[in-house]
Formats: C-alpha cells, sequence, structure tokens
C-alpha cells in the first residue's frame, strides 16, 4: 500500500519539482524573477526530503520511478508527435468548394 | 471553307466553330458595342492541326496527353497554308485598324473554346490567354491556346461539368494598350439575392485582376438605378507588365506608390462601365461577367460570358466541423495554398482547412466535453459564444472517462510547462527571438523544416524562451479561471454586473500589444515634434511619404525612432498569421497611416480604461462584502491578467515564427524567379509544397503551373470576400434579432452613441474623429491606434479573448464582437446607439448625406 501512494505523490512531486527547477532556469537571466523563482523551490525540495526518509529503504526504487515518469513521459510524447505529424495521414487536411475534378 | 475568319463573318458561324468568346463577341460587335476588331481561327484548323501531328486520339476522348507527347505537339508547327492565311487576317485587321506599319500591331491571343462561355459552364480562367503578342509569335500562341485545353485543371472541370471532348478556336484581337481595365459582374456572386452589380477595376491590363494578382478598386451599385452603394479602394501593388513579348520576363511590375491606393475609375466612367454590364445583361439576357478596358479615353468591351457560379456551392464536407476562433478573428479572409499546405503539416488531425479556414472536428471536442448541454450549446461554447441565459451545465457522469484520461496524460506530458509557466516574465520568452535568426541563418532549413523547428524542434526541456507555442497553449489555461471567477461571484456577489469582469482583470502593464502602441506613441510624439516631418505627415500621400521621410534631413530623429521600433515590431503586419501577408519592415507604409491616424487622436480620453477599471473595482468592494471570497477573487484576478498577459505576449512571437517561415519562401521565391520557373512575385503562395518542390527540382516549369496559379488566385479571391461559416453540418440555435437591430456579444461593456464609421483598412483609411464608433471586420495591432478614439467598436468576428476584446477592455472602450453581417447592413454616417453589455447594436438614423467612400 506504502509502495502505491509513494508512486503516486512521487508524480505530482517530480511535476513540480522538475517545473521549477527549469523555471529557475527560464527567468535566469532576467534578474530580478530569479530571487522567486528559487524561493519557489523550497517546498518542493522540502517534501522531497520527506519523500526520501519515508520510502528509504525499502521504496527507494519505486520513489525513483515515480520521480522518472514524467520526465520520460515528456521525452517520449513529444517526439512520438513530431512523428506522427510527419505521417501525412495523421496530417490535417484541407478542402475546398473550389477543387476541381 | 477557310479557316480564319473575320468577327463580323464569325457571327455566320455556329458555337461548334468559333466558340462561345467569339461567338458572344460577333454578336456584341454587330449590336455596336465598342469592341476591339479581330478575327478567329476556327475549331476546323484545331483538328486538323492534331490530326496532322498524329494525335487524333485525343480529340475523342478526356485523355491527357503525356509529358513527352505534349512537347512533341508543342513543337509540331501549324501547316504553312493557315500561317499564310492568318498572315492575311492580320495584315486586313491592321488595315481596318489604321494601322500604317502593320508589324507594330500587337494583338491578343485568345481561347475560345466550342463549349466554353456557354450558360452552365464558362470555363473562366481554364484556358490560356496572350498578350502583347507581335506577328512572328501569333502561330506558337496558338498552339499554346489550344494545348492549354489538356491542362490538368480544364481536363478537371471538364470531366466535372460532363463537357463534350475539346474543340477550340482561337480568338486573335487587337491588343488594347489599357490604361485602367477590369471586370463588372451585372449580379453580385458573392450575394446573388442583393440587387446589386460590381465593378472591379485596375491600373493597366485586367489579365492581374482576372488572374486574382491584384487586389482590385471594388465598387457595389444598385442593379436598378447605378447608385453606387460602397466602394473599397484596393492596394493595387502591381500591374501586368508592358513587355510581355518578353517570355524570360517576370509577368508583373510594380505600381507607382501614390497610385496604388487611388481610386482607378471617375463617377461619369463608372456609370460608363455599369451601363456597358447592364447592355449586355440585356442582350443576353441572363447575368453577365464582363471584361473591359479604358485606353485613350474609350471604353472597350473584351469579353462577355454568363456568370455561372451565382451560387456557389457550399464544399461536400463529411462530419461535423466548428471554425477555430482564434485564428478567423486574426482575419477573415482565405489563407492561401501554401500557408495552408505548410501549417497542417504540423498540426494532427483533429482539425481540417475548408475553404481557407481551419475548423475544429466538432465530434472531438463532444467527446472530449463531459457536458449534459445540446449540439447548439456546445458549439457556441466552442465559438466563444457566452449563454448568459443558459443554465449551469451538469457533468454526464458516464462520459467524464475519456476527458479524464486524457486529462492525465496531459498532466503527464504538459504538468511541467505549466508550472514553469505560472511565473514566467515576458522578457524570458525573448529567447525566441535568437532561435529564429538561427533559423534564418541555417542555409540547411528551408521554409519546411523550419516550420517543423520552430513548432516541434525544440526539447522539451529547452528554455522556454523555444517554446513560445507550447507556452501560449498552457496560459489557455485562464479560461478555467475566468470560469470560477465568474462561478464565485455568481455565487458570493449576485448583484455585481458579469460585464465588469473583464475591466477588473484588464489594465496589465506588460502586455506587448500595449506597449507596441506606447512605443509606437513615442515614435508619433517625435513626428509632432519636428515642424518638417509633421507637415509631411499631413501633406504627403501615405504611398510616398516613407521616400520623402528618409530623404528629409530633418527628419533623422523620427526615422532613427522608427528604425527602433522596426526592430522590435517590425515582424508585426496586417494579416499577420498569413504567409503571404508583407511585414512592416518589409514595407512600413502601413506603419506610417498608423502614426498619422495618432496624430489625429490627440483629443482623445486616454484615461478611459483606468477610470473603467476603478468603477469595477468600486463595484466589486460594494457587492462582495465576504473578505475570503474577496481574497479569491482578488487571487483569481491576479492571475487571470498575467495569464491573458502571457497568452498575448506569445503572440508576438507566434508572428515572429511566422515572419521567420515567410522569409525563407521569399528566398526561395526569389531563386525560382531568377531561373524563370516562376514570373510573378509571390504566385509561390498559390502553390503546395509538393509543387515548389517539383519546380525547384526542374520535374516541372511555368508552363505546367501558370494557369493553376490563376485559377487558384481567382477562387482565393472569391473565398475572401466571403465571411465563411461557423459550422458545418450542426445547426446552430438562431440570434435574438430584428430588421433594424443587430446583436453580438459583450467584450467590453458599456454603452455609446455616435456616427458608424466602417473601416476596412486601418492603416489607409482616414483616422477616426473622436465620438465615432469603429465598424471592423476583424482586429489585430495595426488597428490599435483607431480604439483610441472610438466611442465604441463593433466587430464582425472575433470573441471575449480577440485582438478587439483585450484591447478594448484595455482603453474602457465599448465593444460587441462576433455581429454577423454588420459590415453589409451598416453603411458610414448612420447614428447608432451600441449596448455593449447587452450585446445589442441599434440603427437610430440614416446618414445625413451618402456614404462617403
Amino acid at each position: 500500500m506504502n509502495a502505491v501512494l509513494i508512486f503516486i505523490v512521487a508524480i505530482p512531486l517530480s511535476v513540480e519539482l522538475c517545473g521549477r527547477l527549469l523555471g529557475l532556469r527560464d527567468v535566469w537571466l532576467v534578474r530580478d524573477a530569479r530571487p522567486g523563482a528559487v524561493q519557489r523551490l523550497i517546498v518542493p525540495t522540502l517534501v522531497l526530503g520527506v519523500m526520501v526518509s519515508w520510502a528509504a529503504p525499502e521504496h527507494l526504487g519505486t520513489l525513483l520511478s515515480g520521480l522518472l515518469l514524467p520526465p520520460l513521459w515528456q521525452v517520449v510524447t513529444g517526439y512520438a508527435m513530431r512523428l506522427v505529424t510527419r505521417i501525412p495521414r495523421f496530417q490535417a487536411r484541407s478542402i475546398s468548394s473550389h477543387d476541381r475534378g | 471553307m477557310s479557316q480564319v475568319v473575320s468577327l463580323q463573318k464569325a457571327l455566320e458561324l455556329d458555337v461548334a466553330r468559333v466558340g462561345g468568346k467569339t461567338l458572344h463577341l460577333a454578336e456584341l460587335d454587330a449590336a455596336g458595342f465598342q469592341v476591339p476588331p479581330a478575327f478567329v481561327v476556327t475549331t476546323d484548323a484545331f483538328v486538323e492541326h492534331f490530326q496532322r501531328a498524329g494525335a487524333g486520339a485525343l480529340l475523342e476522348s478526356y485523355a491527357s496527353p503525356g509529358p513527352t507527347q505534349l512537347a512533341m505537339l508543342r513543337d509540331h508547327q501549324l501547316s504553312p497554308e493557315l500561317v499564310a492565311e492568318i498572315a492575311r487576317a492580320r495584315e486586313a485587321l491592321a488595315r481596318r485598324i489604321g494601322n500604317a506599319n502593320d508589324a507594330d500591331l500587337l494583338c491578343a491571343v485568345r481561347s475560345s473554346g466550342a463549349d466554353e462561355d456557354s450558360a452552365s459552364a464558362s470555363f473562366a480562367g481554364q484556358h490560356a490567354t496572350y498578350y502583347y503578342t507581335g506577328a512572328q509569335d501569333i502561330p506558337q500562341r496558338i498552339i499554346d491556346c489550344w494545348l492549354s485545353c489538356w491542362s490538368s485543371q480544364a481536363i478537371a472541370y471538364r470531366a466535372a461539368n460532363d463537357r463534350s471532348a475539346p474543340r477550340m478556336a482561337v480568338l486573335i484581337q487587337q491588343m488594347v494598350l489599357a490604361e485602367v481595365s477590369g471586370v463588372v459582374f451585372t449580379r453580385d456572386p458573392t450575394e446573388p439575392v442583393s440587387e446589386r452589380l460590381v465593378i472591379e477595376s485596375c491600373w493597366g491590363l485586367g489579365a492581374a485582376l482576372v488572374d486574382g494578382r491584384v487586389t482590385p478598386d471594388r465598387y457595389r451599385l444598385r442593379r436598378i438605378d447605378h447608385r453606387l452603394v460602397s466602394t473599397k479602394i484596393g492596394t493595387k501593388r502591381f500591374k501586368v507588365a508592358e513587355d510581355l513579348i518578353d517570355p524570360e520576363g517576370t509577368r508583373l511590375e510594380a505600381v507607382p506608390r501614390h497610385l496604388q491606393r487611388r481610386e482607378t475609375l471617375e463617377p461619369e466612367m463608372l456609370q460608363r462601365v455599369a451601363e456597358l454590364g447592364a447592355g449586355c445583361e440585356t442582350h443576353f439576357r441572363a447575368p453577365q461577367d464582363v471584361e473591359w478596358a479604358i485606353a485613350g479615353g474609350q471604353l472597350y468591351l473584351l469579353q462577355s460570358r454568363p456568370i455561372t457560379t451565382l451560387i456557389a456551392a457550399a464544399p461536400q464536407v463529411k462530419g461535423r466541423w466548428v471554425i477555430f476562433k482564434p485564428i478567423i478573428e486574426n482575419f477573415t479572409e482565405a489563407m492561401t495554398p501554401l500557408t495552408i499546405d505548410i501549417v497542417r503539416r504540423v498540426i494532427p488531425r483533429f482539425g481540417q482547412f475548408i475553404d481557407g479556414r481551419f475548423y475544429i472536428n466538432f465530434n472531438m471536442i463532444k467527446a472530449l466535453v463531459p457536458l449534459d448541454i445540446s449540439d447548439a450549446q456546445l458549439a457556441d461554447l466552442s465559438l466563444m459564444r457566452p449563454r448568459v441565459d443558459a443554465d449551469v451545465p451538469r457533468f454526464d457522469y458516464r462520459r467524464v472517462w475519456l476527458p479524464v484520461l486524457l486529462g492525465l496524460m496531459g498532466y503527464l506530458s504538459w504538468g511541467m510547462l505549466l508550472v514553469r509557466t505560472r511565473h514566467l516574465p515576458s522578457q524570458a520568452l525573448a529567447g525566441f527571438k535568437v532561435r529564429c535568426a538561427a533559423v534564418i541563418a541555417d542555409d540547411r532549413l528551408d521554409a519546411l523544416t523550419a516550420t517543423r523547428r520552430l513548432f516541434y524542434g525544440a526539447s522539451p526541456f529547452a528554455p522556454a524562451g523555444h517554446l513560445a507555442f507550447q507556452v501560449n497553449v498552457s496560459s489557455a489555461r485562464y479560461f478555467i479561471l475566468m470560469d470560477g471567477l465568474r462561478s464565485l461571484l455568481a455565487r458570493y456577489a449576485p448583484d455585481f454586473d458579469p460585464n465588469l469582469i473583464g475591466s477588473l482583470c484588464a489594465g496589465s502593464t506588460d502586455m506587448l500589444s500595449t506597449q507596441l502602441i506606447e512605443d509606437l506613441r513615442t515614435v508619433a510624439k517625435l513626428a509632432d515634434s519636428n515642424t518638417t516631418v509633421r507637415r509631411l505627415f499631413d501633406e504627403e500621400p501615405a504611398e510616398t511619404l516613407s521616400a520623402r521621410l528618409a530623404a528629409e534631413p530633418e527628419a533623422r530623429a523620427f526615422m532613427s525612432g522608427l528604425e527602433g521600433f522596426l526592430a522590435r515590431y517590425g515582424h508585426r503586419g496586417t494579416r499577420e498569421m498569413e504567409l503571404a501577408a508583407p511585414r512592416w519592415q518589409e514595407d512600413p507604409t502601413p506603419l506610417l497611416g498608423m502614426i498619422s491616424n495618432m496624430l489625429d487622436a490627440t483629443q482623445s480620453d486616454d484615461d478611459r480604461g483606468t477610470k473603467q477599471r476603478a468603477l469595477a473595482e468600486r463595484a466589486l468592494v460594494e457587492a462582495l462584502p465576504n473578505q475570503l471570497a474577496r481574497r479569491i477573487a482578488d487571487w483569481l484576478i491576479r492571475r487571470i491578467r498575467y495569464y491573458a498577459t502571457l497568452r498575448e505576449n506569445t503572440r508576438h512571437f507566434h508572428v515572429m515564427a511566422l515572419t521567420t517561415i515567410r522569409q525563407k519562401i521569399l528566398e526561395l521565391e526569389r531563386e525560382l524567379i531568377a531561373t524563370g520557373a516562376l514570373k510573378c512575385p509571390d504566385d509561390i503562395f498559390f502553390l503546395t509544397w509538393d509543387e515548389i518542390t517539383m519546380l525547384r527540382g526542374g520535374q516541372s516549369d511555368w508552363r505546367d503551373v501558370s494557369i493553376l496559379i490563376r485559377t487558384r488566385r481567382v477562387d482565393h479571391a472569391r473565398l475572401s470576400e466571403r465571411m465563411p461559416p461557423s459550422t458545418f453540418n450542426i445547426e446552430l440555435d438562431p440570434r435574438e434579432a430584428d430588421a433594424t437591430d443587430l446583436s453580438g456579444y459583450c467584450a467590453s461593456p458599456g454603452t455609446a452613441e455616435g456616427i458608424a464609421r466602417l473601416v476596412l483598412d486601418p492603416a489607409t483609411d482616414a483616422a477616426l474623429r473622436p465620438g465615432e464608433i469603429l465598424v471592423a471586420p476583424y482586429t489585430d495591432p495595426a488597428w490599435t491606434p483607431l480604439f483610441v478614439n472610438a466611442a465604441a467598436v463593433i466587430v464582425e468576428v472575433g470573441s471575449y479573448l480577440s485582438h478587439a476584446g483585450t484591447i478594448a477592455r484595455e482603453y474602457g472602450v465599448p465593444c460587441v464582437v462576433d455581429v454577423e453581417g454588420c459590415m453589409q447592413r451598416l453603411v458610414n454616417g448612420q447614428h447608432l446607439r451600441v449596448d455593449a453589455s447587452n450585446g445589442r447594436i441599434q440603427v437610430l438614423s440614416k446618414p445625413a448625406t451618402e456614404p462617403a467612400p
């Protein structure tokens, strides 16, 4: 039961943590926005610490799987989307009332 | 019997021998119309020529010659007897005209198919016509006309219209060296019930107009008394070059700037053209499409054929489709074939382009929205039309599993981006400019690969500045927050006017659209502060203003300010979602028009938006005493303001991507024009990507695509005149409206009274006077200066979230959007009352004077 719970909680935690980390990188060149972006990392990092102490040692693998799922999913779907839109039958069509023949 | 006869003799022959076009002209000539002298090579010559060439089989079927046979037929010369007969007929023509030196006589060589220009099928644009043809070229041009019987378009048209096997005569007419020419439709083909006739005209030869290559001046007149109803002056950037004898030359030349926006027809000549059209209709007892030309003050009739497409058939569409509002509210014209072909290749099949507009699959929306509402209600939701009178829709729990499943998958795919964009400053998007510059600099990327790279090219973990499209999609979540705010206020502040919610959420200081206007206003102040520059703006026509300013030493400060503005916003322009549309950095004339409008708009009340917001905030404080609810409402308002700004700002970068793709296309066009594969600027936008690839690879040439381009240009021009249907195969609830009033949807609340001012082109139509009501087909950033003076804004398409709505709320101007038919039913000078809060427009009185053109 704990393993399932850890896996489920790890997914939104991963989304938040990765999102906020990438968010920090996004605003790195905007000096005024940096402190806010760093602050926003505090809560998910603390939650990650709590999760690690809860899951360790027997459920660390489960926690890691839950944390890795969102970034991996994003990579797979991102590239799948690119591939799919290269296949003509999955591309949008165009029809016209002036089409002849 | 002779195979070459004069126009007068043609009257004695039947249509099978001289073709429909010739027979019509011969009749009109005999009836006393001013028709240029001509002779005709009959269909007997056509038949004999192809039999002699061993291609008799082509005459009996729809079969098309292959490339080898086509090349052979192109080289197969006319018989010496026929050439001699043509030479004699041409000499007779020269004598009749009184041309002493017949070597100088130029002719137009026109196809005249036996089944052409009949009442059921006009074959308009399907067969070839050649202009400025000298004596030595006539035989080859006749062959080329004949071969156009087997162009892919003509074959398809013939098959679709159940025509018989081809027979073609060729009409050789004295070339009218037209100063102005055009077309008169004796019944408006786009509105056949309107009892109006339409005259289109352009500079020089009418071929550019007939081919759809210029935007003509368009006059609508009442059929009954030829009274002018409306005038639309087109920007006539090109005209047919007068040295078309050179087959290697480009076919169009630029019209001098001072003539581009000048009206081509004086009122008296307009009446003569209308009478010419009416005369042809009376003669043939059917609505006619008449080509005319003016040379040396003489009005010539070049061609008259029945209008066969009075009621354009709607395309046969399977399935149910609803128009995609975010694109149509940016410009209502049809997209060009190349824009469609490039964009569709990066869009999955949840939508399709119908007649140049993008539609979303309604069945898919229905599956994804688990609400217990009717199709009409769901279509209204998809069209972003608020239904204030409707009950709150209930969830259909039986259908909730699919959206939940897709939502979970979406969360995994998009969740991180949603987190990243919660607090993304707009400056962080500036990286997209670097990305676009890298794409332009990379010669290995063509337009299609550049599109893919800019849409999907970046890794999901790339900086947000590289993901402008994804950021735009993620910021659309403010729809949900807006709904939350509406529900909260409906529950805890029932007395609060929901129309004021928009004003509450406006007022962003970070929005690039409003910054653009502020920056432009700074440039306008530079113009205003220098008497020489101000004088040039007051006195110089918009078309020559740019050159005068560049040459004026005292305008240096202004030009430097303008260059700075162009460096930041030069990729924008009117119809900016269309790849064929020029950008401000290519031609700043529209921008100078906007500055000119600003210089005239100094008397307006700039603080209307602030006042409106303050009013809404006070009303909220009074209507919402619950402190917790107030805090939640304030948070929602801040978030909505943030996401609305982010979404509007990403548009700035989308357009940057489209401009990058356009630059790639223009590079390719220059290459194709240099090799002779294309002859006219902008023609490339009327080909598909595969056709361009074939042209580039040498598998096809100009002759293969010229008629195709012409046909598509004409189709595009006709489609662009029509407002597209909002849905296909979905029955919408009828709108509440009566004969005198118009209705739409509130995008910015308030009421106003004023004089209607219809504007079709924000850059060139004169500035709005304070207190006038702006009536527009759609709006984009180029229209924003007009909002400053407007008492109210009425827009034919659009939604609460469209550019018109967003800017109207920023400026506190009452605005009604999605007002069907307002551009047709309203006229300049009418006194209107706009009750934007209730989406009603009332016509209080007719114009005091005739509508201004």
